[in-house]
């Protein structure tokens, strides 16, 4: 059982390792359904507003062309591929209920799943290594406790547990490369949907990294910014295939203060955040909207919508490489071509070719806003 | 090639001089919601602070009925004052929690009234020193503690010369001496010197604003700020999904009674700060009806507050009656934050972007 957590309606779990390293039976959610849709093609996806208003998560090809279009009931936020690349997942942006599971191959038919009575998502979630399970941040709005929601892909999603995300306003979430790892950004903002998006202590932030077992929810590590940091809110994340996370930061101090909003992380090691050119720091007013690394792994591409920046950094020296400028630009997915592909809040995907390297328009339509992340599978 | 490099130079110099206009447009904004809007706000609060703290220094001195009846009715005064200050969510007001200080609301876990009924117990001594108290939990700094003291459960005892009741006024002495100061401080951030300097001077070298967009941008935002605090905040918690759910408690100075007129004169405030900066300067002819708008709608806002007036609090979210007044009420902030963040920002070239919303 969870330690220490699990009493009155809170619902524990642990997943067995047989469980979470065994493939488990065929359902409807699970490979094998439908095994050649679009296989071999390379995906993204991400949630968007459309020129009449309404809210949908759509999948998209590397020329950034749709492939399909999923209405939301409500603004999303980030998509999430299982493993295998057939599933893909869209939690509500915060404070929303509502989360899309649809299949990639029109294996079956576009489902909500809500969150349970008392949580409200934040936007993001994670599957498993090997794809049974779906792990998204939930508000345990009530207690002011952050949550990690368990739902079993082999049972429809049914949500069959939760574990402590170890701080508050869990937002981002991924798995290790060991596959037995959880780490996710607590951003320590708490809200509550009664106050809709008001920030309620602001005083008394206290963000950080937890890494927690995917086992038994147990507590592995937790990563904090020192005291006078403490409003530096950790957001974003990437795992790079060596494990060490790299996360964006919001500050939420002064607008006369430019603390470094990018820093990256190994489990057991203090957290080192990075150095930018002083003429930058201050054009990224204090806000980091999507971080993530290229296929290599030797590159992140970190967006500033605010500053109408993405810059990029070697993962390997810790340099900061170059930036280059993209209005409201917030989406960073990986291609296939170590490059990157970048959405923005004013309708446009482009390229990089070779990060940071030139940026090419591949698609543009002003009437739609591409929303905070895109993903990959492929 | 030379009629070209003339057509050039024209081309450039129309250009650029047409964006110097447009900067000096956006640049007038600014200046006038700082002259007529700002700096009157900032030297009133702080005047009317520092007379809430002679006055509570007064009752502590003398305690008496008539000192008492004039420390409420100046605490609502500081209050009138501090509703215009509210509105300006940006800069010295969310520097070092200056606004939880001064208003540390919602408390949605009644930290404030935990604090100071442990004070009440405790005596402690430090809690009664302002060099002291200044370290001790913001809750303590601000107008929740302070109407708690005066308006609270047992409040008139503090005309009666016990001990609990010296140092519940001592207390009260002790909270306003710092709300007066942090209302000082907050005046002098606000000055030519200080964060002024910033607001009014848009420049690629302002660590700041860089455009002369941005401080305007900042006060449509501080604008809608306000309206979502209003109804997400102030009204929509209390009120409830329906009768069931209704939690007068939750409202905001329901104490003193000044539940509905604060959130009035933040409207009211709100309305003076969009019309003295001339905001519809920025509107061409063909939008100009969103300036009319935005007025007209503050102005049925206003009318809609005016029915609430008198009204207890418990009665004015617990009756039907006024529930359908609150949720008109709710319905004409929505208009106008729809008008203020989408209508009038796109029209005045100052649209928030889609990916830059806090909190994602």
């Amino acid at each position: 059982m969870l330690p220490g957590y699990l009493s009155g309606s809170m619902h524990s779990m642990e997943i067995s390792r047989r469980t979470l390293l065994a493939s488990a039976t065929v359902s409807l959610f699970m490979t094998g359904k439908c095994p050649t849709a679009r296989a071999g093609t390379v995906q993204f996806a991400s949630c968007r507003r459309e020129v009449n208003g309404s809210f949908s998560a759509v999948l998209l090809d590397e020329a950034g062309q749709d492939l399909e279009v999923f209405p939301l009931q409500g603004r999303g936020h980030d998509v999430a591929f299982s493993p295998d690349g057939r599933i893909l997942v869209a939690p509500a942006r915060r404070p929303g209920n509502f989360c899309l599971v649809a299949s990639t191959s029109n294996s079956f038919a576009p489902r909500i799943i809500t969150a349970p009575i008392g949580r409200h998502f934040y936007g993001h979630g994670v599957f498993s290594k090997n794809g049974h399970f779906y792990f998204t941040t939930e508000n345990d709005f009530e207690n002011a406790i952050g949550i990690i929601g368990i739902y079993d892909v082999n049972r429809g999603f049914m949500r069959i547990g939760e574990y402590r995300s170890y701080g508050v306003g869990p937002h981002d979430i991924a798995i290790l490369p060991d596959g037995k790892t959880i780490v996710v950004a607590n951003g320590g903002i708490e809200t509550h949907p009664d106050y809709g998006r008001a920030k309620l202590n602001l005083p008394l932030m206290k963000p950080s990294l937890a890494y927690i077992d995917v086992e038994n929810g147990n507590q592995v590590d937790l990563a904090i910014l020192h005291d006078n940091l403490h409003k530096l809110s950790i957001r974003h994340l990437t795992v790079i295939a060596n494990g060490t996370v790299w996360f964006g930061c919001q500050f939420q101090g002064s607008k006369l203060e430019s603390p470094a909003l990018i820093g990256h992380h190994r489990m057991g090691e203090p957290i080192a955040m990075t150095h930018l050119p002083d003429e930058l720091a201050g054009q990224l007013k204090n806000y980091i909207g999507s971080i993530t690394g290229n296929s290599a792994g030797d590159i992140v591409a970190a967006s500033a919508p605010r500053g109408n920046l993405v810059l990029f950094w070697n993962t390997v020296t810790g340099a900061y490489l170059g930036n280059k400028s993209m209005k409201d630009g917030c989406g960073i997915a990986a291609t296939s071509d170590n490059g990157f592909l970048l959405s923005s809040g004013s309708g446009k995907i482009a390229a990089t070719a070779i990060s940071p390297g030139s940026l090419t328009t591949l698609s543009s339509r002003p009437d739609i806003s591409w929303d905070n992340h895109m993903t990959n599978h492929g | 090639m030379r009629v070209l490099y003339l057509c050039l130079l024209i081309l450039t110099l129309t250009s650029t001089s047409a964006s110097a206009n447009e900067n000096i447009a956006y640049d007038k904004i600014a200046e006038r919601a700082f002259i007529h809007y700002i700096q009157p706000a900032v030297k009133k609060f702080e005047a009317e602070t520092s007379v809430t703290s002679l006055l509570i220094g007064a009752l502590c001195e003398n305690p008496d009925q008539k000192g008492l009846t004039s420390v409420r009715q100046q605490f609502k005064r500081s209050l009138k004052a501090w509703s215009a200050v509210e509105i300006l969510r940006f800069g010295p007001l969310i520097t070092d929690n200056n606004y939880e200080r001064f208003q540390f609301y919602p408390d949605r876990k009644g930290l404030a009234l935990k604090i100071i009924r442990r004070a009440f117990v405790s005596r402690a001594p430090d809690l009664i020193n302002p060099e002291l108290l200044v370290n001790k939990s913001i809750v303590l700094h601000g107008f929740g503690a302070l109407e708690y003291i005066l308006f609270g459960a047992n409040s008139d005892t503090l005309i009666r010369e016990t001990p609990q009741a010296i140092y519940r006024c001592a207390l009260a002495r002790t909270i306003s001496i710092i709300m007066s100061r942090n209302a000082a401080t907050l005046r002098n951030s606000w000055s030519s010197k200080n964060f002024a300097r910033f607001f009014l001077n848009p420049s690629v070298t302002n660590p700041i604003y860089k455009t002369s967009r941005e401080p305007v941008a900042e006060l449509i935002k501080t604008l809608t700020t306000i309206l979502q605090a209003a109804t997400d905040q102030k009204l929509g918690p209390p009120l409830g999904k329906d009768r069931k759910f209704t939690r007068p408690k939750l409202a905001i100075f329901y104490r003193s009674e000044q539940t509905f007129k604060s959130i009035q004169n933040n409207m009211k405030n709100a309305d003076k700060l969009f019309q003295s900066a001339r905001f519809d300067q920025l509107l061409d002819e063909d939008s100009h009806w969103v300036s009319t708008a935005i007025t007209t709608e503050f102005a049925n806002l206003d009318r809609l507050l005016n029915k609430l007036h008198g009204i207890p609090v418990q009665e004015a979210f617990l009756e039907k009656k006024h529930r359908v007044t609150i949720s008109l009420i709710r319905i004409s902030i929505a208009v106008l934050y729809d008008h203020l963040k989408n209508t009038y920002a796109n029209a005045a070239g100052l649209l928030v972007g889609f990916n830059a919303l806090d909190g994602d």
